[in-house]
């Protein structure tokens, strides 16, 4: 057994137990200043209240629109927050994304570098010149781009310090292997803990 | 202002019934309350659940207990292994929104309890290296 942190981790480790788990990267907060967020929302106005937050898979795009969903929630504005899966008909978005626009809703489609440029370009044509949205995806497509996120490993090793303290495990290895995608790095090393075995850690 | 959520037990045999009790003192006569049996996985995939009961209850007064019991299920029972677990609970929403502000201050958070069902009340436990410890 080994104690880390307050937690007492044992080996080998069970899924719920890992503290690299789905749901535990998912519980992770956004890190942004407040100069961060003003920084954003100044760009996302000056924009028209339309823009793109543009990144790589994995470096924390849904996070931030956790976050600013949560931000916008506290000054009693409400955010709906949307995803289109590869391959899905896309009406069923369009009228969801209509429903939380007639409420006064922001309209946070993420993952949307899934659709095609036509196929965003049809789903937006029905919103009103007044809608507050933001997409977010690989390329910023034919908006604004109001934040271009990098991963970075001082990110990724505060990160996995604030998972699991005393992992013991070579952060810049992980985050190489990884190629620098954040969410890779961690599936690496949940792996890792995973078949780590009682005699290589006690 | 508080409201608890208790079960009797936290391991269960499969088929055994699950029973406990949720308790609330509030400033005002709380609106429906819903209690869900459910399971989930944990690990490295996405999150996967299902309901397999729910109860639903009215708060008569402003502060009450009220006891419930869920009919016995036998699948799937709890498990754990390198890459999945799967984890049964007992769930307690309400979907009054103000209830949920004052219930739920973080991030709406619904108030559950984790427990095990599977055979003799224990989980099954899968891991490589196991007999090893």
């Amino acid at each position: 057994m080994v104690r880390v942190g307050p937690k007492l981790y044992v080996y080998p480790m069970k899924a719920k137990d890992n503290p690299f788990a789905t749901c535990h990267l998912g519980a992770l907060r956004f890190r942004f200043s407040e100069q961060s967020w003003t920084s954003l929302e100044t760009r996302w106005r000056d924009g028209g209240y339309k823009g793109a937050i543009t990144g790589p898979f994995g470096v924390g795009k849904t996070a931030l629109l956790k976050e600013w969903k949560t931000r916008l929630h506290e000054q009693s504005e409400t955010a709906a927050l949307l995803r289109y899966r590869l391959g899905a008909p896309i009406k069923p978005l369009r009228e969801e994304c209509l429903f939380h626009l007639r409420r006064n809703e922001i309209i946070f489609i993420d993952d949307a570098g899934n659709l095609g440029s036509c196929k965003l370009r049809w789903l937006t044509r029905g919103f009103p010149a007044s809608a507050k949205w933001v997409i977010t995806g690989p390329s910023a497509r034919f908006l604004p781009t109001i934040y271009e996120m990098r991963g970075s490993l001082d990110l990724f090793k505060e990160l996995m310090n604030e998972l699991c303290p005393d992992h013991g495990m070579n952060e810049q290895d992980l985050y190489a292997r990884a190629e620098g995608n954040i969410r890779d790095a961690f599936l690496i090393a949940y792996s890792e803990i995973a078949t780590k075995s009682a005699s290589s850690c006690c | 202002m508080k409201t608890h959520l208790r079960c009797h037990k936290a391991n269960h045999d499969c088929g055994e019934s699950i029973s406990g009790e949720v308790s609330w003192v509030l400033e005002k006569v709380p609106a429906c309350f819903k209690l869900q049996l459910r399971w989930k996985t944990k690990g490295v995939g996405d999150e996967d659940s299902g309901v397999v009961q729910e109860i639903k209850f009215q708060g008569e007064q402003a502060e009450g207990l009220y006891e419930f019991s869920f009919d016995g299920v036998f699948e799937p029972c709890s498990f754990s292994g390198n890459l999945i677990s799967i984890i049964w609970e007992v769930v307690l929403i309400t979907p009054d929104s103000q209830m949920r502000k004052i219930l739920l201050p973080f991030r709406n958070r619904p108030l559950a309890i984790e427990i095990v069902i599977g055979p003799g009340g224990a989980e099954i436990v899968c891991l490589p290296n196991e007999g090893k410890r």
